[in-house]
């Protein structure tokens, strides 16, 4: 179990700070500089501003992947997992972006956060909808077998 | 459903230090159940201790589940309640094959009594057994389930 949550975390870790730097380079409008320059203030150089864009993007990652865990790893009821899911995800998220500068209102950070619940709710709703499918073809089963019973001892 | 013809052949293996049956069919069928159930005698019968030192002793294709709470074990069979001194691990551990499957470490349930499943809206595995029980599971035993309704071990 621990080393398929630490797979899933190391997964999230590349996969985010690979994301964030492109969605950094997609939102520079074409300037080519995938960091703020608050980062280069703070942090003196262009590598030292990417290392650490890198690394709170990769938090996001880790948070995302790693979360998934809670799905199929643990007995928390599918409720119960997406919100603690969604809880984590979005705390590290709104962190890191705050840091970044990535947002800068609350206006922002309410549209993104909306998205994000939403994001979250479809989550929930499409699994809802895949284990409720599975358990209908539980009693199916079931009652296949009783039939199958019944008939074996009425010909007994 | 097909009845087979039963061949019976014994082979000696000195590794083992019990006797062995191993039942092989095409299917499990009502025949196959039946003969299990005659070689699984152990199975048959669960002996209770409770308190005062008195055994009860249960047909275990009689018991709807077992259960902890409050600090104090139950057993649930088809027409009462039974108080044991034994705790749920230990009478999971004589209930070693068939329909009973653990879906706490306070619960154990039998399959064989289950009258319908269903998905509660919180995301559990709502289970309704015999004598109007319902119990909740997680979501991770509807393959276990769906293994054991379709001939597998619950577990």
């Amino acid at each position: 179990m621990k080393k398929k949550v630490f797979r899933r975390m190391l997964i999230g870790f590349l996969s985010g700070a690979a994301v964030g730097n492109l969605i950094a380079l997609l939102s520079s409008s074409g300037s080519g500089m995938i960091y703020s320059p608050m980062l280069l203030e703070r942090f003196g150089s262009p590598a030292a501003a990417i290392l650490v864009q890198s690394l709170l993007s990769a938090l996001i990652g880790v948070a995302g992947m790693g979360g998934m865990s809670l799905y199929d790893e643990t007995d928390l009821p599918l409720a119960a997992a997406t919100s603690i899911h969604f809880v984590i995800v979005e705390a590290v998220f709104v962190a890191v972006a705050l840091f970044l500068r990535w947002m800068r209102s609350a206006a922002e950070i309410g549209i993104m956060s909306a998205m994000m619940f939403a994001a979250f709710a479809a989550i929930w709703v499409i699994m809802f909808i895949i284990h409720k499918r599975e358990v209908r073809q539980l009693n199916e089963i079931a009652k296949e077998k009783e039939n199958i019973k019944k008939k074996g001892e009425t010909d007994k | 459903m097909s009845s087979y013809d039963v061949s019976v052949r014994f082979r000696e293996d000195s590794t083992l230090d019990k006797i062995e049956v191993l039942i092989s069919a095409p299917e499990k069928n009502a025949q196959v159940e039946d003969l299990l159930a005659h070689f699984s005698e152990k199975e048959k019968y669960l002996d209770l201790p409770t308190e005062g030192g008195r055994i009860f002793r249960v047909r275990t294709d009689s018991i709807i589940r077992i259960y902890s709470q409050n600090r104090s074990n139950y057993v649930c069979v088809s027409d009462e309640t039974i108080r044991t001194t034994a705790s749920v691990n230990e009478l999971s551990q004589k209930l070693d094959a068939g329909g009973f499957l653990r879906i706490s470490r306070f619960e154990i349930i039998n399959l064989e009594k289950a009258v319908h499943f269903d998905f509660s809206i919180a995301g559990q595995l709502k289970i309704r057994l015999e004598e109007d029980q319902t119990v909740y599971a997680s979501r991770r035993y509807i393959s276990v389930i769906r293994n054991y309704l379709k001939g597998g071990e619950a577990k």
